[in-house]
């Protein structure tokens, strides 16, 4: 097994606004070995991109990491000291000028959902990918312009050295993506984290997009945190799987295990919610009720509310998330659900879980919804 | 005397909506300089034609720009067609006058992706769903009420929530809430345009759910709009799939699927990511860019980034010799061929062209004849690093020789799953067509 790269335990972000403290990630551990890409799935809200961000340690006001730890090849991204009364930052946390000068870019880059968003529309697209790849490696002139153009090529830009003088409104949508992860792979950066990268393109673009990730990762060895809501873009390329509800990860595993040899409910649920392209579902069991907000967590296991199988101590007890079953590779495969604990789970009455089917989303959902 | 007398009474089955040669050419400027020198034309719908049964499910399934809500708007009427006519219940819409048709409206009612921005913030939902009955003066005043109440626990809504206002609800119920608002008015036909695209998926599962509900309680019919082959292989019966303003392949659901008869059907299935880790395989990807719907391709729009174009009839080639030849067209016109230039400016000897091109595309010789010459003649366009010149060559003479840029494709055959027909917008199946 190839070694770690990043291991994130325990990390807890919290924004605090005007209604109350939001718990946005509420102890999450997972790592990321070389060479290998790690899926963070969840539907909206579940707090993936929180996480990310966490890492990366982009959060601003209102928001905070308040605890946890994510080390990144033995340095210190996130870590805490107990003083007993309140946890303080540790001195061997990185400081803001390391994390950009180091970190953030040559060693670890991050792709955004929306390409228009992330290019300068004043700047060409060229000058933009040389301008970063100067920033993280050791070249610049016409060294830096020509990796530019080779790593716009590789990307499958048509005629990459006739466009590198164009502006990104000249790119289509697709391109732009490209562009972006032409940015990012041109740093040769050890991990990258993708956010959605391919969820506002279309599905031919999103399949090129996959391919290109396939052989660059073959090549370069790079890692890769892939964020997305489509379990179908997970089955396609992770090699193993987190997936989140509710600022948690409730279900950690490989990919192959993740769908057929599922330990949790949600993940059961999500998959048997979706509709499939490769054959004729008749009826799809859709999971009642929608995600609660992150303010006021349902107490026990967050997912009780809406879990089909949830039982009497799932409103009380929240689950360990711990090994749930054996797998192929012997890499762990984790879940936080009763069922694979000893608290008398299998002994109790099933909840009246469709009671919470018709409740209103209300307005605190409705109102974290609007801050996003 | 009003439109509503020439109304045809549709039994379920039949057909409720025409649709024939329909057209939308858009202008690309306007101003004075575009009406004195004229301007060139979008044709963001040309001249489609197809049927709807009463209470099936039709999809338009495309890639972002491809024509399908310009389409579905046209349809409505709320886009005036340039061209080809719809009739509804035997009414032809494009005949009469917006003002005509009004009373019609209340049969055709839409829905919109954007759950957020399709419902007024200001009114309440009772309101909301009243609205449209009170447009076309349906019942009283306490029937509407009363109507809007019944319709909230239709789409699986409370009674109650009929005083609360839209941004009380999450997502997926606000869709519910497009839903009853649709329904008020007791419509046919209802056009749902990316109905739940906007949803997490956990929810689209329940919308779906209640709109495949409501279609078998009243006989709905519906006219999906997606891009999502998923969602479309679960809600509905018939599927159109458009690229760049034309119909491609239009069959039965199971049809489409199994059988899928248009290169272009064919690549967009591919690429979709299945949900199971065992069914990896290779993804054959579809190369280029949608093109221009200013100008398109001649003949089959598809043609440009089509892997299986039918070679021209005056290049008498064996298969495999054609497919090089394709490839190396290919790599001219998006240049990906790379001659390896010395600099910036300097050309190359034909012959170390020649040595590359035959290396890359040709490892087993040449094509004789015409092909050659023209291989030959495209390789010295690249030596001189003249690249629009190659391109042009390889474009005028290989691709717009073929059957597929000269005439348009246009078959109807007989359907493998079920008994329907098949409708393929692609010359490969020129002979099997009835």
């Amino acid at each position: 097994m190839s070694e770690t790269i990043l291991e994130v335990t325990d990390l807890k972000t919290q924004f605090y606004t005007e209604r109350g403290v939001v718990r946005a990630v509420d102890g999450v551990s997972f790592d990321v070995k070389q060479g290998e890409i790690v899926g963070l799935v969840g539907e909206s809200g579940a707090g993936k991109s929180v996480t990310t961000s966490s890492v990366m340690r982009l959060i601003e006001e209102p928001g905070e990491v308040v605890g946890g730890e994510v080390d990144y090849m033995g340095r210190t991204i996130v870590g805490f000291d107990d003083t007993g009364e309140e946890l303080v930052p540790r001195d061997d946390m990185l400081s803001e000028s390391e994390m950009r000068e180091d970190v953030r870019g040559n060693e670890i880059a991050i792709i955004f959902q929306d390409p228009m968003e992330s290019l300068n529309p004043v700047y060409t697209v060229g000058g933009q990918v040389k301008e970063f790849i100067e920033i993280n490696r050791d070249i610049d002139g016409k060294e830096a312009k020509a990796e530019a153009i080779e790593m716009l090529r590789r990307v499958g830009i048509p005629e990459a050295a006739e466009r590198y003088d164009d502006y990104p409104h000249e790119f289509s949508g697709g391109m732009r993506q490209r562009v972006l992860i032409a940015m990012a792979l041109g740093c040769r950066p050890n991990l990258i984290i993708a956010d959605e990268p391919t969820t506002a393109l279309d599905v031919t673009v999103e399949g090129q997009i996959l391919e290109l990730v396939d052989d660059l990762q073959e090549e370069f060895g790079t890692s890769f945190i892939w964020v997305t809501h489509d379990m179908g873009v997970v089955a396609e390329i992770c090699d193993r799987v987190n997936v989140m509800y509710l600022g948690q990860i409730v279900e950690q595993g490989p990919v192959d295990e993740i769908f057929h040899d599922t330990q949790h409910p949600y993940t059961e649920a999500l998959l048997n919610s979706i509709p499939r392209p490769d054959r004729t579902v008749g009826d799809l069991e859709p999971i009642e009720g929608t995600m609660p907000g992150a303010m006021n967590p349902p107490s026990g296991c967050r997912f009780h509310p809406r879990c089909p199988d949830a039982r009497e101590p799932c409103r009380e007890v929240a689950p360990e998330f711990r090994v749930a079953a054996e797998t192929a590779d012997g890499s762990p495969h984790r879940a936080a659900c009763l069922k694979h604990e000893d608290v008398g789970y299998w002994d109790a009455g099933p909840l009246d879980s469709g009671a919470s089917e018709t409740t209103p989303a209300g307005a605190d959902a409705a109102a974290e919804e609007g801050e996003r | 005397m009003s439109v509503l007398d020439g109304l045809d009474d549709v039994g379920m089955g039949e057909t409720i909506l025409e649709v024939d040669g329909l057209s939308k050419h858009f202008q690309s400027d306007t101003g004075i300089l575009a009406g004195l020198f004229g301007s060139e034309d979008v044709e963001a719908v040309d001249d489609v034609s197809f049927d709807v049964a009463k209470g099936e499910t039709i999809a338009l399934v495309g890639e972002s720009g491809c024509g399908k809500s310009t389409l579905a708007r046209t349809i409505l009427q709320l886009i005036e067609p340039t061209g080809g006519r719809v009739a509804f219940k035997g009414i032809d819409l494009t005949e009469h006058s917006q003002r005509e048709i009004r009373p019609l409206r209340r049969d055709m009612q839409m829905i919109f992706q954007d759950p957020q921005s399709s419902l007024n913030p200001r009114m309440k939902v009772g309101q909301i769903i009243e609205e449209p009955m009170q447009a076309h003066d349906m019942y009283t005043k306490a029937e509407r009420r009363e109507r809007a109440k019944d319709l909230l626990e239709r789409v699986e809504l409370e009674r109650e929530y009929y005083n609360r206002y839209p941004h009380e609800f999450s997502g997926g119920q606000r869709q519910r809430i497009n839903l009853a608002r649709a329904m008020s008015t007791d419509p046919d036909l209802i056009v749902c345009d990316e109905p739940v695209s906007a949803l997490d998926v956990s929810v689209q599962a329940q919308v779906l759910n209640t709109m495949r509900d409501l279609q078998e309680e009243y006989g709905l019919t519906y006219l999906v709009i997606s891009h999502d082959l998923s969602v479309v292989r679960y809600i509905a019966d018939r599927v159109a799939v458009m690229y760049l303003g034309h119909i491609a392949e239009l069959a039965e659901k199971e049809e489409l699927y199994e059988n899928p008869k248009h290169p272009y059907t064919r690549a967009l299935l591919d690429a979709i990511p299945i949900p199971d880790p065992r069914s990896r395989d290779a993804r054959g990807t579809l190369e280029g860019d949608v093109p221009s719907p200013i100008n398109p391709p001649s003949g089959c729009r598809f043609r440009t980034r089509c892997p299986s174009l039918i070679a021209p009839d005056e290049y008498d080639l064996a298969d495999g010799e054609w497919d090089r030849l394709l490839a190396f067209t290919r790599a001219v016109q998006r240049r990906t061929f790379v001659p390896g230039y010395p600099d910036e400016s300097e050309g190359l000897p034909v012959g170390t062209v020649e040595n590359r091109v035959d290396e890359e595309y040709f490892p087993d010789g040449r094509p004789d004849g015409a092909a050659g010459t023209l291989v030959e003649e495209v390789c010295r366009s690249i030596a001189d690093r003249e690249w629009d010149d190659a391109q042009a060559l390889v474009t005028e003479r290989v691709e717009e020789r073929s059957v597929c840029a000269t005439d348009r494709p246009q078959y109807a055959l007989p359907a493998d799953v079920g008994d329907g027909s098949h409708f393929v917008g692609c010359h490969l199946h020129r002979e099997d067509a009835t």
